[in-house]
């Protein structure tokens, strides 16, 4: 299992992380650009959510991580996820919706939870979730879907350790 | 589950560009000349058109009248007076890709994008877009109504619907979205009221004239019937032309 250094975008900190080759060309699936970035950032805009969570979600957008010399658009594609299945799911709410998606990388998968953690702290306080980030959504068909979709794109890397 | 390509599907099918690959395709099925439609030339207010079409139509059909209840007395006393924001946000919601919003209910006007009403949108640029969209609102229906068959339209006669409006210039796009859309709630789609509505729209367009429309409209519908297969239909048929005449 080949040794590759890693660098957080938010904080500089670097790692060493071990990877697997299906990890590795896990990238290509994060970095494919399934939605245009105009739709993205128009959806952050029309959000009915406080100015202080917009802000949160744009700072997300930009998250990457360096693995070797390969910019990985995790930030990106938690976006895209969050865009898609607010659209196709209009009926959860938005912040729950939010704190599902940020909640489950973080809680499941470590190598993803590493870029995400400065942002725990101020995103439940925008989000007013008094509980912490969910790790359920209240319909179960819902649920099932967002998890599988975060699955595909990030389940590989839930032993990956950093 | 591939969820990129699921995604990418999904957006694809939920954004229209554009209304007309080839604007001039309808101005020659319409017989809108270059020197006539002065206002459309003019009108580089496309707000202002927009006003004047949605009041029109408003006072025109049935199917405006429903909408423009929903929104309530301070929306319809805006609309009336040209004091929203944007009508064009608005009579997209009513017509054309609004169409389904309207006649599925609140329920659909409340699963969606809160701003539209606030917003033109992007694939509205000029006056003709304005004008297409709004034709295509009040013959789309007549379309779906007369080839459908007990509340379900066969891939076949999408077909024949999609090629009769490719003849008018619309994007390829822009009709298979509002075809998905309005099929979804086809058996509340509203066809009285059209010779008002096409009336209306003459009116608030110089150059239009309602007389052209009525006759392209009753040419399309007749056209289509004769390749649909289900001559159940003609009843249906029958009335609209009744109330063409």
């Amino acid at each position: 299992m080949p040794s590759v250094k890693i660098k957080n975008s938010q904080t500089g900190e670097e790692k060493i992380a071990d990877l697997n080759e299906e990890q590795i060309e896990g990238f290509s699936t994060i970095n494919e650009q399934s939605i245009d970035s105009s739709i993205l950032k128009s959806f952050i805009d029309n959000l009915t959510t406080s100015a202080q969570t917009k802000v949160i979600l744009d700072s997300i957008y930009n998250f990457t991580i360096q693995a070797g010399e390969v910019i990985i658009y995790v930030g990106r594609k938690i976006i895209e996820l969050l865009t898609y299945f607010a659209n196709k799911y209009p009926s959860v709410t938005i912040g729950g919706l939010i704190g599902f998606i940020i909640g489950t990388l973080i809680s499941t998968i470590p190598f993803i939870g590493w870029i995400l953690g400065p942002v725990i702290i101020p995103l439940t306080t925008a989000l007013g979730l008094v509980a912490g980030l969910a790790t359920d959504l209240s319909d179960s068909v819902i649920n099932t879907a967002v998890t599988e979709g975060l699955n595909h794109v990030f389940g590989s890397y839930k032993g990956a350790k950093v | 589950m591939n969820i990129n390509e699921d995604m990418k599907a999904f957006f694809e099918t939920k954004y229209i560009e554009k209304v007309f690959l080839d604007d001039l395709k309808f101005k020659r099925k319409l017989k809108i000349g270059e020197g006539a439609y002065s206002n459309l030339k003019t009108a580089k207010d496309l707000e202002k058109y927009g006003a004047s079409l949605a009041t029109g139509l408003a006072v025109a059909g049935s199917t405006y009248a429903v909408w423009l209840a929903s929104l309530g007395i301070l929306g319809q006393m805006g609309l009336a007076v040209g004091l929203v924001s944007n009508p064009i946000g608005w009579m997209v919601l009513a017509g054309g890709t609004g169409a389904v919003f309207m006649f599925g209910g609140k329920s659909l006007i409340d699963s969606i994008d809160k701003n539209a009403f606030e917003k033109t949108p992007k694939y509205l640029n000029t006056p003709i877009d304005l004008l297409g969209t709004t034709f295509f609102s009040i013959l789309t229906p007549l379309l779906l109504k007369i080839t459908s068959n007990n509340g379900t339209l066969s891939l076949e006669n999408t077909d024949h619907i999609q090629n009769i409006l490719l003849e008018f210039g619309y994007d390829k796009k822009y009709i298979e979205i509002n075809l998905y859309n309005s099929i979804q709630v086809l058996n509340d789609l509203d066809i009285t009221g059209v010779k008002e509505k096409i009336e209306a729209i003459s009116k608030k367009t110089d150059g239009l004239e309602a007389h052209i429309l009525l006759t392209v409209v009753e040419e399309s519908l007749n056209r289509l019937f004769d390749k649909q297969g289900n001559k159940n239909n003609f009843r249906i048929l029958n009335n609209i032309m009744k109330q063409l005449s």
